[in-house]
């Protein structure tokens, strides 16, 4: 009886280890430069936590590209700057003006 | 049943924790969009994996299993709330999810992963304690 304990116990430790290794991202799209798309055009988002959040919600929150003519969608929800923290403005050390101003707009494609 | 209870949390803690630190530089970011103060951060970022390693430890062994039970109980319960929050619109925007593939559940999916192991970590509590308080009393007569 011992026994079958100890083993359900160790199972769930090396599943859960296992589990984790094979549920881990291979490439992280959001180490590269991320960006926001709007109205035709993609726009740098700016940093992750401090100039944009990605709020819950359906379609794509930022993009990310290799050779800045393709885009693909790299995070899922809202692209949301200022338009989020309207009830709480600055108590959250979150940004409170929208977070760029697009330097070099690109073009989709 | 105590080993089956304790050994889904641990399969929850555990996997939670190691997926966490295996993508630890997104699990910061995820932090950071959460709506809670920004400075919290660089605290939370350790002191959530850590503490479900430490209840995931405190669970495989019969001496500190109802400890374990205990802080289970009082970190889902703490998850749950702030599932609630999220869902009643307290804080000014709704945040994505995070942790392996939990990320992708809904928050409302989340609500009812999180009471799922809440109620399983008071059912642990209940049995630990009638094991630990009441044990089976073995009298002269029940050998008759």
């Amino acid at each position: 009886m011992k026994k079958f304990k100890w083993t359900i116990l160790s199972l769930a430790v090396i599943v859960s280890v296992c589990g984790a290794f094979v549920t881990r991202p291979h490439f992280d799209c959001s180490t590269m430069t991320q960006y926001y798309f709007q109205g035709g055009v993609y726009f740098p988002a700016g940093e992750e936590g401090v100039s944009y959040t990605c709020t819950n919600g359906s379609g794509t929150c930022t993009y990310y590209t290799n050779n800045g003519i393709t885009y693909f969608p790299c995070q899922p929800g809202l692209y949301c700057t200022s338009n989020c923290f309207v009830r709480e403005k600055n108590q959250t050390g979150k940004p409170s003006k929208p977070a760029t101003t697009p330097a070099n707009p690109q073009q989709s494609h | 049943m105590l080993e089956c209870i304790s050994a889904l949390l641990i399969l929850l803690f555990i996997y939670a924790s190691v997926s966490k630190f295996l993508d630890f530089k997104t699990f910061f970011k995820e932090m950071d969009n959460q709506p809670l103060p920004n400075s919290w951060t660089p605290f939370l970022v350790w002191f959530i994996p850590c503490s479900e390693i430490l209840i995931s430890l405190a669970l495989i062994f019969e001496r500190t299993r109802l400890l374990g039970l205990y802080g289970s109980l009082v970190l889902m319960g703490l998850f749950t709330i702030y599932a609630i929050l999220i869902l009643s619109h307290v804080f000014p925007y709704v945040p994505c999810s995070c942790g392996g593939v939990i990320k992708r559940l809904t928050w409302r999916q989340h609500l009812v992963l999180n009471l799922f192991f809440v109620t399983l970590s008071i059912i642990g509590v209940i049995a630990q304690r009638k094991k630990l308080f009441h044990p089976i009393v073995i009298t002269k007569n029940s050998f008759v």
